[in-house]
């Protein structure tokens, strides 16, 4: 048998394997198991009533345990391109300290957009102190680089209505250390 | 006294709270932040139940565009595409902006698209051809390409990707794909050049790379299916030494060697051609032919002893010692790959045409070994997956993040149920199933979570003290009332004023005073009493309820997820035991065939 034969007598398990490797190169088509659309469909039915039950939950918990009329949620953002927040320890009227330590995604999700719900507590109408210590560092920063911390002290006036805090890690100039910042958020009536 | 100490301290401190206003439901909610925060971290579950929150505590309010986009964001991400639906259509309806209504009905179509829904999936970008936005016209084309692909639709997707021609806004994958989808509806020249094209560009990642792997492979195992092996040889030699693609390539370099050469290609001259490669900043496979290489005697590093050549043709020979090269270096590798199954069959195959009898049946004994270990594990992990030990291995690794249909499996652990599952993990319909299954132990470590929440604040509930509010306590809270009331916003509070003011008249306790005032004779009625009373301890058993309803369906669904990922593994592990058998029986063969020579006292 010369070496063209050969080649032929294995074209079998050369087609077969030529034939492996074209279903990982072409896209994927349907689903192998009939089940999977009608089982997605049910899900997504299921879905919608534990999204509903959770959101009702909390509704509910939030009249019982923190009322308008008391409620205080303080906020923290990072507004800080590449600047990742190792932890954050807050107080409110001397009240018992809050620390959070953020993992990594975390922190970078946190100067990417939105701000964090941080604390959720209880309140009468009148002015609060708050204290926020926070622990920082550059994404580029060098290992030998001490972290970035800051410290407020600040006061804030809670009127009847529930209070939005936000505690912001932010640069009051383009190149200005970041400093943490208090701003309260009162909805339009 | 204790405000002024407050204020002193805030002089001190000589910083108080800047407030600002915000629109329920705007992007300065901070509410609809906190839910962007959620987002970021791919906890869509948490992100959609924040922004419904929103939602049903002002039922009255008209909220913004953007927390609807939101809400239908999130909870596509969550994998509720229907529900996402409905808010993407109300949505769609009042928006003036164009990109971003096009841009959510893609994503909506490549939700389908990747759950299987492919008619759907096609339908719906179909109809955005009409009112699409140039900004996203590529991704259009991608999209559509690859669910025409996926319907076998190989014609219409080389329209879909050539019109309107704008290959150099197109990334590597479309250039790919249109390679493919020519190569399938007749188009073999501009199909080949294509996929040479992508094989050369210039790749900076591991995608990139990867991508250029992939192209190369396709490319020159269409040649070596032709029989031209003269040109799968250059091709295949691109393919870097390490890569998802590098076993397949060596296996079909060796093959490519003992192929016969064929015509010598041309090469089409299209208008991208500018690409050039940059395939000698790494190692390719080309490099392990390198000159000399070859020269230091393959056979000794095959681990062969000396042993007298068949007459074989000079040229013959050559090409079987440089296809004995990258075979060597292949069954090297992890014998789990079907590759290297091939390898260890190819390389007796050729030392026996070489008349290294010997050789050879040792070589086979080795490749039987390697084969029927292979089957053992096989087996093992079949049985395995059918104990339901599989889906467990998986999810308990990164089980407890929400991340919905935006998460990825990206890797399998090392684990027996797992090991020859690695093809699954370009697989959507294994992706899909996975991330619904993900779903579903998450949605019922909620539901267990909840029931307890509940239990604990009812018990809260019967179990705080209730105080009884003061006179003045009550005034205050009147006065507070009453200016919202005139100022005419806050309808709610007019219920609540009322049955202040009712209380006023009404006996109280006066903390303050302790005096106990003798009760007027009073008789309290509502003009309109409610048939039921829906306080929050109500809203908890109704709550706790329709949590009773939701587990067992959740149960019943969890036992389908598994049962489905179990059959997709299976029909996987059974694809891979057939070839595995085949092998086996081609490997035991060739043996026999090997005694029996002896036996008949021939050359071996």
């Amino acid at each position: 048998m010369n070496l063209r034969n050969l080649f032929s007598v294995r074209g079998k398990l050369l087609v077969m394997l030529l034939v492996t490797g074209a279903a990982q190169a072409a896209p994927q088509a349907i689903p192998t198991a009939d089940s999977a659309p009608q089982l997605d469909q049910n899900l997504q039915v299921l879905k919608e009533e534990a999204v509903n039950i959770k959101a009702e939950l909390q509704s509910t918990e939030q009249t019982l345990l923190y009322p308008d009329a008391t409620r205080v949620i303080i906020y923290f953002s990072v507004p800080v391109s590449g600047l990742l927040v190792q932890s954050i320890t807050v107080s409110v009227d001397d009240g018992r300290p809050f620390q959070y330590k953020y993992i990594n995604a975390e922190a970078i999700a946190l100067q990417r957009r939105g701000i964090q719900p941080l604390v959720k507590l209880n309140a009468g109408a009148g002015t609060h102190r708050i204290r926020a210590d926070i622990v920082a560092q550059f994404a580029d920063a060098q290992a030998s680089t001490p972290p970035l911390a800051d410290h407020l002290e600040a006061t804030f006036t809670k009127a009847r209505a529930a209070a939005n805090i936000e505690l912001s890690l932010a640069r009051r100039s383009v190149v200005s250390r970041p400093e943490l910042e208090l701003h309260e958020w009162v909805a339009d009536k | 006294m204790k405000h002024l100490t407050f204020f002193l301290l805030g002089c001190a401190c000589g910083i108080a709270s800047a407030s600002d206003s915000y629109t329920i439901g705007s992007d300065q909610d901070p509410r609809v932040r906190a839910s962007d925060f959620m987002a970021e971290n791919r906890r869509f579950l948490a992100a959609s139940t924040s922004l419904i929150q929103i939602q049903k505590e002002a039922p009255r309010q008209q909220l913004p565009s953007e927390y609807f986009q939101r809400l239908a964001d999130d909870t596509l991400s969550f994998g509720m595409q229907k529900r996402a639906e409905v808010i993407y259509r109300e949505q769609n309806a009042g928006s003036n902006d164009p990109v971003m209504v096009a841009r959510a009905r893609l994503r909506r179509a490549e939700f389908l698209y990747e759950r299987g829904f492919l008619p759907e999936a096609n339908a719906e970008l179909t109809s955005l051809r009409q009112q699409l936005p140039s900004p996203l016209m590529v991704n259009w084309q991608d999209q559509m390409s690859r669910v025409l692909m996926a319907q076998d639709r190989y014609a219409e997707a080389v329209q879909v990707l050539s019109k309107p021609d704008n290959a150099n806004d197109q990334s590597g994958y479309m250039r790919y794909n249109l390679a493919i989808a020519l190569l399938k509806s007749n188009h073999v020249d501009e199909g080949v050049n294509l996929l040479d094209r992508v094989g050369l560009r210039r790749a900076t990642d591991s995608e990139g790379l990867a991508l250029r792997d992939k192209a190369n492979l396709t490319l020159g195992y269409y040649w070596l299916k032709r029989q031209q092996g003269g040109s799968a040889i250059p091709i295949l030699d691109r393919i870097r030494t390490t890569g998802p693609y590098s076993n397949r390539a060596l296996l079909g370099l060796g093959w490519a060697y003992l192929a016969p050469e064929g015509d010598k290609q041309r090469r089409m001259k299209l208008q991208d051609d500018s690409s050039g490669s940059d395939s000698k900043s790494f190692s390719t496979i080309g490099s392990i032919l390198r000159p000399g290489y070859l020269n230091t005697d393959i056979y000794k590093r095959a681990g062969l002893r000396p042993f007298q050549l068949n007459r074989v043709d000079p040229n013959d020979e050559a090409a079987l010692k440089k296809a004995l090269v990258p075979w060597v270096e292949l069954v090297s590798r992890d014998p789990i790959d079907p590759a290297v199954q091939e390898g260890l069959l190819a390389i007796p195959y050729v030392l026996d045409r070489l008349g290294a009898h010997i050789q050879a049946q040792q070589y086979y004994e080795k490749a039987i070994a390697a084969l029927e270990q292979t089957r053992v594990n096989l087996d093992q992990a079949i049985l395995s997956i059918r104990y339901g030990r599989m889906v467990d291995t998986i999810i308990s690794r990164n089980g407890d993040a929400d991340s919905g249909w935006v998460w990825r499996l990206k890797d399998l652990p090392d684990a027996p149920e797992t090991f020859y599952l690695q093809t699954l993990l370009a697989d959507h319909p294994f992706q899909e199933a996975i991330k619904n299954f993900r779903d579903i132990r998450l949605l019922l470590r909620d539901t267990d979570a909840e029931r307890q929440r509940i239990l604990d604040l009812q018990a809260a509930y019967d179990t705080r003290v209730k105080q009884p509010v003061t006179q003045r306590e009550l005034q205050q809270r009147i006065g507070a009332l009453s200016k919202d009331a005139n100022l005419g916003y806050q309808p709610d509070v007019r219920p609540q004023l009322q049955m202040a003011q009712m209380l006023v008249a009404a006996p109280y306790e006066d903390k303050a005073a302790n005096v106990a005032p003798q009760p007027p004779p009073v008789k309290l009625q509502l003009p309109n009493a409610p048939t039921k009373f829906d306080g929050p301890y109500e809203r908890l058993e109704a709550l706790k309820a329709r949590l009773d309803t939701l587990s067992p369906k959740l149960k019943v669904a969890e036992e389908a997820g598994s049962k489905l990922l179990q059959k997709i593994a299976l029909n996987d592990l059974d694809a891979q035991r057939k070839l595995n058998e085949q092998y086996l029986v081609e490997a035991r063969f060739a043996l026999a065939r090997i005694y029996d020579r002896q036996a008949h006292g021939e050359a071996p």
